[in-house]
């Protein structure tokens, strides 16, 4: 379980996020949603400890704070929202990084490239791919890493910060489809989402930021709702309502 | 989610196949080549002179019994001997400094050149020619001055540096890129006051040691920069795994749980005493810690489990090479090493930043 309280997070003078007390369970999807500039990416920076924060962050009741590199690499696994790397890797030796401090059978290495959509990839060089491409290996290396969704120290969480943000539709689905499998076996997700329908279709739990701070958290049906999406985004947001005329395509009745 | 670790797809990975995209065995059949190209060269490097001393007469004479003139003796063991081993020395200093440095900054370009440790290395030893001169130092002390001082400039430069780049325990690379311009500007202006005072005899000293050579190698001086360059160079294959990872990032690193200042201290001070000592006993000489590990990643990957050991071999067969052009060019004068290795890697870090903005592509 991830327990966060009293999280404060300060960039200079200036407070990025401020008193957020709210819990994630494993065997649940938790999508972190809201305005540009509300501290989403910063939130998930402290809740993998690349940021010094006031309060604290207890994931399977250890303080992350307090627990090392190696030990938290063994219980969660992070995708950042890009990864440019400067050397000629192949996509093979990048996603082998997943697993370079336990020895790891390329197999699994292979499955998971499969897994999202990219077999027969692996000879290729990472340079060379399309950002979405590029995000796809660096979600194959991240499942690598937490392979079980459960392990001798509990669960295994996956921090995903915005997974589908450089995806097609048909890629989006695939990916929702593995964060969806993850929980369902057992593990925990935690992820920043940009894209209101997918979350509403994927997430168990939604934690709506404005301004640094909670403006709501609960089912998405509570969450997603017309005032506190209004409220949030600072324009006239109404769900549920189909337009009158013209073309529209919703994720929810699409399949893979 | 078929999350079962043993899922049958043995058919991908038979024994003995090679998965697409693994390059290891490649880089391992490039380790032996390479050192066997390190021997061919080493036993060049001492059959080859201006004096004419056959080795191979040598050899054939000890085993017949025979001892060797003492002409031949002092051409083989006091002077080629030494020449060699401190080329391969500094060769491989210089080469593994430029990988680490290039995996540190995650910067392809990355040279103790350009962070300002060379500068601080030449800084010491600059002081040492000039200010040593001054002090009265017994006679064997003179040999171990200008390698001292040389480390201990690239060291405070290092840490200079880390101070500066380092916030709370976390260093950014760009601060650090920045600090190691201001860094290298202040250690060369003061290099230019010491050039300065300097008198005849000292200037020439500093300019026949600032275009680099191997000339002045002796088994004392070997004996200095032994432990400077061989310590770092057996300690860097245990920051292979940490480097690799440092190519996703820092926060990225540490995600898959490298400690990532760890990393970082122990990176720095492995490049500051092998790059200071070669500075010390070398001089300038330029372009091998770029050249080199760029050859190698073309070769057989970015692979840093790899990349190190072949750097090492690299370097010292390139180093000991350049030295033997450099001494048979114009024999029985000599050419700066320095002058060799520039001469050779100018042109082909011009041709690396020319292919990198896709202007020319070989």
């Amino acid at each position: 379980m991830l327990i966060v309280t009293d999280l404060s997070v300060r960039l200079g003078r200036r407070t990025i996020l401020s008193n957020l007390f709210f819990s994630a369970q494993p065997g649940q999807v938790t999508a972190v949603v809201g305005p540009s500039g509300a501290g989403k990416s910063t939130l998930l920076a402290a809740l993998t400890g690349d940021l010094d924060h006031d309060g604290a962050v207890t994931l399977n009741g250890r303080d992350i704070a307090r627990t090392s590199a190696a030990e938290l690499s063994d219980i969660r696994a992070v995708l950042p929202q890009a990864t440019p790397m400067s050397f000629p890797f192949t996509v093979l030796e990048v996603i082998r990084m997943g697993r370079m401090r336990r020895s790891m059978d390329d197999r699994i290495a292979l499955h998971a490239l499969t897994r999202v959509g990219l077999g027969g990839f692996e000879g290729r060089f990472y340079q060379e791919l399309s950002g979405g491409e590029q995000q796809r290996v660096q979600l194959a290396r991240v499942l690598v890493q937490v392979w079980q969704p459960t392990g001798p120290a509990g669960s295994r969480w996956l921090f995903l910060d915005e997974p589908v943000s450089s995806l097609d539709i048909g890629h989006q689905l695939q990916v929702m489809q593995i964060v969806r499998d993850f929980a369902t076996s057992g593990g925990g997700v935690v992820m920043v989402m940009h894209d209101l329908n997918l979350t509403a279709m994927c997430a168990d739990n939604v934690i709506l930021l404005s301004d640094g701070q909670i403006l709501s958290q609960g089912m998405p049906v509570d969450t997603l709702c017309d005032d506190l999406l209004s409220q949030a985004y600072g324009c006239r947001i109404a769900v549920n309502c189909a337009p009158e005329t013209g073309v529209y395509l919703l994720p929810q009745v699409a399949g893979l | 989610m078929q999350l079962d670790c043993a899922a049958p797809m043995a058919d991908q990975t038979a024994d003995g196949m090679t998965i697409d995209g693994d390059r290891s065995v490649t880089a391992r059949r490039l380790s032996w080549v390479l050192i066997v190209v390190l021997s061919v060269v080493v036993l060049t490097g001492l059959a080859t002179g201006s004096a004419g001393t056959s080795l191979w007469q040598a050899l054939i004479d000890m085993a017949q019994g025979q001892d060797l003139s003492l002409r031949d003796r002092v051409v083989l063991l006091d002077i080629r001997a030494p020449r060699v081993i401190m080329g391969c020395f500094v060769g491989a200093a210089l080469a593994v400094s430029g990988a680490v440095l290039q995996g540190l900054f995650r910067n392809p370009l990355a040279d103790p050149g350009i962070v300002g440790v060379s500068a601080g290395a030449s800084l010491g030893a600059v002081g040492a020619i000039v200010l040593g001169g001054t002090l009265t130092v017994a006679a064997g002390l003179v040999t171990w001055l200008v390698p001292i001082a040389a480390f201990l400039g690239a060291w405070i430069t290092t840490m200079l540096l880390y101070r500066v780049a380092t916030r709370r325990g976390r260093t950014s690379v760009a601060t650090m890129l920045l600090a190691g311009i201001a860094l290298t500007a202040l250690a060369m202006a003061l290099t230019g006051i010491l050039v300065y005072v300097a008198d005849d005899a000292q200037l020439r000293d500093f300019t026949f040691w600032s275009m680099g050579s191997l000339a002045g190698s002796s088994w004392s001086k070997i004996i200095v920069a032994a432990p400077l360059i061989l310590i770092p160079l057996m300690l860097s294959p245990f920051l292979a795994l940490g480097l690799n990872g440092l190519a996703l990032g820092e926060a990225a690193a540490g995600h898959i749980g490298i400690r990532v200042q760890h990393l970082k201290t122990c990176a720095i001070l492995v490049v500051a005493a092998s790059t200071g000592a070669a500075v010390a006993v070398s001089g300038g000489i330029g372009f091998v810690g770029i050249v080199v590990p760029h050859l190698l990643r073309l070769a057989s990957g970015p692979d840093h489990k790899y990349l190190l050991v072949n750097s090492a071999l690299l370097g010292a067969a390139l180093l000991v090479l350049a030295d033997l052009i450099s001494r048979m060019i114009i024999a029985p004068s000599e050419l700066p090493i320095g002058i060799v290795t520039a001469v050779i890697g100018a042109p082909f870090f011009l041709w690396i930043l020319l292919r990198q903005r896709g202007i020319v592509d070989l």
